[in-house]
């Protein structure tokens, strides 16, 4: 079957979510929908779907139109977790593919192609939060692919797994289906499984190139809109390491140190045991680790925020936990970068109130703006004003308005476009080569590997990781 | 209903039963005037929501009622609101064994239904107006507080407390700072939206008996007057019910707008 | 599993401090109880002799953790003292009341339930939404005591439909139940309405109209699930306001059942029947709170807070 899309656009109220866009998937083929957030690739999707809402203006054609849910053309999302009713058992999600369409799953059938992808057939009793988020999205698939669908529809499907098990679903998925449609911004990863790629801005389509699987490399040869280049310049490993300023490595006393620490959460085991750590003036270190492994619990040890079941944490040669409080040797000597950028500043206060209450008057806090690179237009914006970038640099201004020698960020730009966490990264370099420690954990290790002068591994650092993955 | 209208509209209800209150009285017949020969009379452009079995004029009696039935409602849940946001965020700001303490006394008043323990309070102090007011603030001061504190708790984690705390500030000052003026503002808005339940309770109350001492006009008390003649003088009945939906409906949207504001 | 028993454990805790509050508030009545119970009855201007001879008969003499203690023991074994007025045991003037009570409440909750669900569902529909919550909030505005005394007044004796059995039984409380119903289903069906709204905007109920469930199976199997956990803890607080409730439908209709018997007490100050109905309302509600969180637990695991 081809799928064949002309000139549609799609409307809501007064914004256009589409623009004119022309797509082909022939027979056989897998195509990949690049863009960032906001780029319309979900209403694309959805548009083929059917399952527009009501209200959305639509004009332009698909054919062949009106495909059947489930049977004729097969849909897979984005998180295993979100796409499961929490109230049902797995093998209620998967059988409802059948029961949907008034049908029973055949006898045994569900069990052996669970079983054929290595998912036990037993757990289906289960409910999908005692599943793993690689098992879950198996199970998923069989439940997309139950009438073997000419055509299948992924959206950001391996946006929620790390990059090992990103690769591994990736793989499933293309050998699943017969013609794949795939939206995403993993360049990498949509480059090295799809034949051709249609790169979407605002909308609208601005470059189609054929990649025959050829990862960045091909992309990158045959692309020649300014956005695809933009995007592909972002891209953590692309640019040549970002300069930074030599710093004899201090020989004095590091900035901050854990020294066999080990941290535990009340009421459940160890996540760090016996960790030493230093991090010194000038210097970018990244923790690396799978999400939950323990990275923000690790930060906040550093901080003073979480007093370790064992061990010492020094914060500039001080002992921050000598008394039942912590001690730090100054206000504002360590400060945080949250991954949650909307709730990092008082929505209520204007930005430049959020810097000054780190300790500066107003005329600092406009030199501090202007060194992270914001301008007087933000100064007096509200959180909701600005966009996440912007509030991350807001945020980066009011650590270093506490003159802080330690910025612990936690995933800082986990939640931000390609382009924009880009530029935050260049931005913490810059803080740190004038002088402040920076220790940064982050999920992403190529983005982290781009800026940091050294980068560890959580699990190097004596971890038994709680969730396994199998 | 968009915000705004909702805010304007519930606003200008309660706006508009309070100036009916002051005006009536300056305009219309004495409330407490009988005249038993025009007795349970239909309405009429005299009397222009009829009169009732003592034969007062129903449209003064009404507006007679807004101070006490709307007037005392809104005491009751500011008193509440005040308490519960005191106790509130004194629990969340302290932590430790003052927030457990706080937390035990409000999870046991708050295993006895509202108006179960305003009925308790009012077997214990006896009837009257006076009573049911401190006998509702008392049942109505424990779910605020207990959403007072965990909303105060929720903003006190949020990453831009932990900085300003990280940045130097005490801890009691960033709460005053961060926390008390938006925690305040939730409760503002969830008491408002409980200010109809309120009415309903109080007249409920009243309608029982166990309210004003008659002649006093209440509306929960007007009803339970005239149950007997509600066949033949309806009105008697649903002019006050009607005011109580008002009262209500006024209240709702009113909180409603309110509590849609803050993120 | 240890989720269950430490709440059930925690409701009992939770129990024994709302009676002791409950017993507690006599403490606040200013003046002499006895006195009161004696002018409560009739006798205009009692002398000191009959005051003290009713506080030795009443116990009043003894200190007050004492007197909680006792009563605290007592209750556990299901006596609530004797009436200041009849002199009967409490516990036995209830029994003879609540099932009538009961009968009425669970006419009343079921009534409500066939109205909120299907009222919640209508609601899912854009166009018919706007009438259904116009329809919700003025139920929930207009007071019980209001519906009833028109449904009595003039629906039944002026116009002469329908006929009242002031009886306590099943057949007789399809009346009384009705202003009960409405209010429990307009807070009911806001409550469902809500939380259906929500499920429907979240991802798997897209997937499953993308795996090719027609609209109402999605609504039926993927939406309503879902959103009965909040449904659950609204029921478990109408509960609560059973009681009060019950006091004035059943005055209005002259139920035989608790409600009348608790307002009766209340205007004559006796105290034990007042703190044994309320105590009895309070084991109700806690009780139903328990097991609407459990319910709410077991259906959705995540909620588990």
């Amino acid at each position: 079957m081809r799928l064949a899309v002309e000139r549609l656009s799609v409307r809501y109220g007064n914004v256009t979510a589409l623009r004119e866009v022309d797509l082909t998937v022939a027979d056989g083929e897998v195509v990949a929908l690049i863009g960032e957030s906001g780029s319309g690739k979900s209403t694309l999707l959805d548009a083929v779907l059917g399952v527009l809402p009501a209200s959305a203006a639509v004009s332009g054609t698909i054919r062949p139109d009106r495909l059947r849910r489930g049977v004729e053309v097969g849909y897979v999302a984005q998180d295993p977790f979100g796409s499961c009713d929490p109230v049902w058992t797995v093998g209620h999600h998967v059988a409802e593919a059948w029961r949907a369409h008034g049908q029973r799953p055949p006898r045994g059938h569900i069990a052996r192609r669970l079983a054929a992808l290595g998912v036990a057939p037993g757990a289906l009793r289960r409910r999908p939060h005692t599943w793993s988020g690689g098992m879950l999205q198996r199970a998923d698939l069989v439940a997309a692919t139950a009438h073997a669908p000419p055509l299948l529809l992924a959206d950001e499907p391996t946006s929620a797994l790390d990059a090992d098990a990103a690769e591994a679903a990736m793989t499933t998925l293309v050998r699943s289906a017969r013609s794949m449609l795939v939206a995403g911004h993993d360049l990498a990863l949509l480059t090295r499984h799809a034949d051709a790629v249609h790169v979407l801005e605002r909308g609208r389509v601005v470059e189609r190139v054929r990649v025959d699987r050829g990862g960045v490399a091909a992309l990158a040869a045959r692309a020649s809109h300014p956005h695809t280049r933009e995007l592909l310049a972002a891209l953590p490993g692309a640019a040549a390491r970002l300069p930074h300023g030599h710093h004899a490595a201090t020989r004095g006393a590091p900035v901050a140190a854990l020294e066999r620490v080990t941290l535990a959460h009340p009421g459940s085991g160890p996540v760090l045991v016996d960790v030493d750590l230093q991090v010194r003036a000038g210097e970018v270190l990244g923790v690396h680790g799978p999400s939950g492994g323990g990275k923000t619990t690790l930060l906040r040890a550093l901080a003073g925020l979480h007093r370790p079941a064992s061990g010492t944490v020094r914060l500039g040669g001080v002992d921050v936990w000598s008394g039942r409080r912590p001690r730090r040797p100054r206000p504002g000597f360590v400060m945080p970068i949250f991954q949650d950028v909307a709730a990092s500043l008082d929505p209520r206060w204007p930005a430049w109130r959020s810097v000054a209450e780190a300790g500066a008057t107003r005329a600092e806090v406009e030199r501090l703006f202007a060194a992270v690179g914001l301008d007087h237009r933000h100064l007096g914006a509200r959180p909701h004003q600005l966009s996440g970038g912007q509030r991350q640099r807001v945020a980066i201004a009011r650590a270093l308005a506490g003159r802080a020698e330690l910025i612990v960020a936690d995933e800082p730009t986990a939640a931000l476009d390609p382009t924009v966490a880009a530029g935050v990264s260049r931005l913490l370099r810059e803080v740190a080569d004038r002088g402040c420690a920076v220790v940064v954990a982050s999920h992403d290790r190529a983005r982290v590997n781009s800026y940091a002068d050294r980068v560890v591994r959580l699990a190097e650092l004596g971890i038994r990781d709680g969730r396994s993955e199998l | 209903m968009s915000r705004r209208a909702e805010l304007w509209t519930g606003a200008a209800v309660l706006v508009l039963l309070a100036v009916a209150a002051l005006a009536v009285p300056l305009l219309g017949p004495d409330p407490d005037a009988t005249d038993y020969a025009n007795r349970l009379a239909a309405p009429s452009p005299s009397h222009p929501l009829g009169t009732d079995q003592a034969g007062r004029d129903v449209l003064a009696r009404a507006a007679a009622g807004v101070p006490t039935s709307l007037g005392a409602a809104v005491v009751v849940t500011a008193v509440s609101a005040a308490v519960g946001l005191l106790v509130g965020v004194t629990a969340a700001v302290a932590g430790g064994w003052v927030d457990t303490v706080l937390s035990r006394v409000v999870d046991v008043v708050l295993a006895v239904p509202q108006l179960v323990l305003a009925l308790a309070v009012v077997g214990v102090l006896g009837p009257g107006l006076t009573n049911l007011v401190v006998a509702m603030a008392l049942a109505g001061w424990a779910p605020l507080a207990r959403y007072a504190r965990t909303f105060a708790a929720g903003l006190l984690h949020r990453p831009y407390v932990v900085a300003a705390e990280l940045a130097g500030v005490a801890r009691p000052v960033a709460a005053l700072r961060h926390v008390v003026p938006a925690t305040a503002g939730g409760v503002a808005a969830v008491a408002t939206l409980g200010l109809g339940e309120v009415v309903l309770g109080l007249a409920g109350l009243s309608f029982l008996g166990l309210g004003v001492a008659p002649p006093t006009a209440e509306w929960g008390q007007m009803v339970a007057e005239s149950t007997t003649v509600a066949g033949q003088a309806p009105w008697l009945v649903v002019v006050p019910g009607a005011l109580i939906v008002l009262s209500v409906a006024g209240a709702s949207l009113l909180g409603d707008a309110l509590a849609r504001e803050a993120p | 599993m240890r989720g269950p028993s430490r709440r059930i454990a925690q409701a009992a805790v939770t129990l024994v401090g709302a009676a002791v509050l409950v017993w507690s508030l006599q403490l606040l009545a200013p003046g002499d109880p006895a006195r009161r119970v004696l002018v409560a009855n009739g006798v205009g201007n009692p002398t000191p002799t009959q005051v003290a001879a009713l506080r030795a008969e009443l116990g009043l003499d003894e200190p007050a953790p004492v007197r909680l203690g006792r009563w605290l023991l007592a209750a556990a074994t299901g006596d609530l003292g004797r009436s200041w007025r009849s002199g009967a045991p409490v516990a036995a003037e209830l029994a003879d009341r609540l099932p009538a009570t009961l009968r009425l409440a669970a006419v009343a909750l079921g009534f409500a339930l066939l109205l909120a669900v299907p009222l919640a569902l209508i609601a899912q529909h854009r166009r018919a939404d706007l009438a259904a919550r116009g329809l919700v909030f003025l139920g929930a505005a207009v007071p019980s005591f209001v519906v009833g005394t028109l449904l009595l007044e003039v629906v039944v004796v002026r116009l002469g439909i329908g006929r009242v059995l002031a009886d306590g039984s099943w057949g007789g409380a399809v009346l009384p139940a009705v202003p009960l119903a409405l209010a429990a289903a307009a807070v009911w069906a806001r409550v469902l309405r809500a939380a259906m709204l929500e499920v429907r905007a979240r991802r798997h109920v897209q997937v499953a109209r993308a795996r090719g469930a027609g609209r109402l199976r999605v609504l039926l199997v993927h939406v309503l699930p879902g959103a009965s956990p909040p449904l659950f803890t609204a029921i478990g607080m109408t509960v609560g306001s059973l009681l009060a409730g019950a006091a004035v439908v059943e005055t209005i209709f002259t139920w035989p059942g608790v409600g009348p018997y608790l307002v009766e007490a209340i205007v004559a100050r006796d105290v034990p029947v007042v703190q044994g109905t309320v105590l009895l309302g309070v084991l109700a509600y806690v009780v139903a709170n328990t097991l609407a969180d459990l319910a709410a637990a077991a259906v959705d695991p995540g909620r588990a807070r």
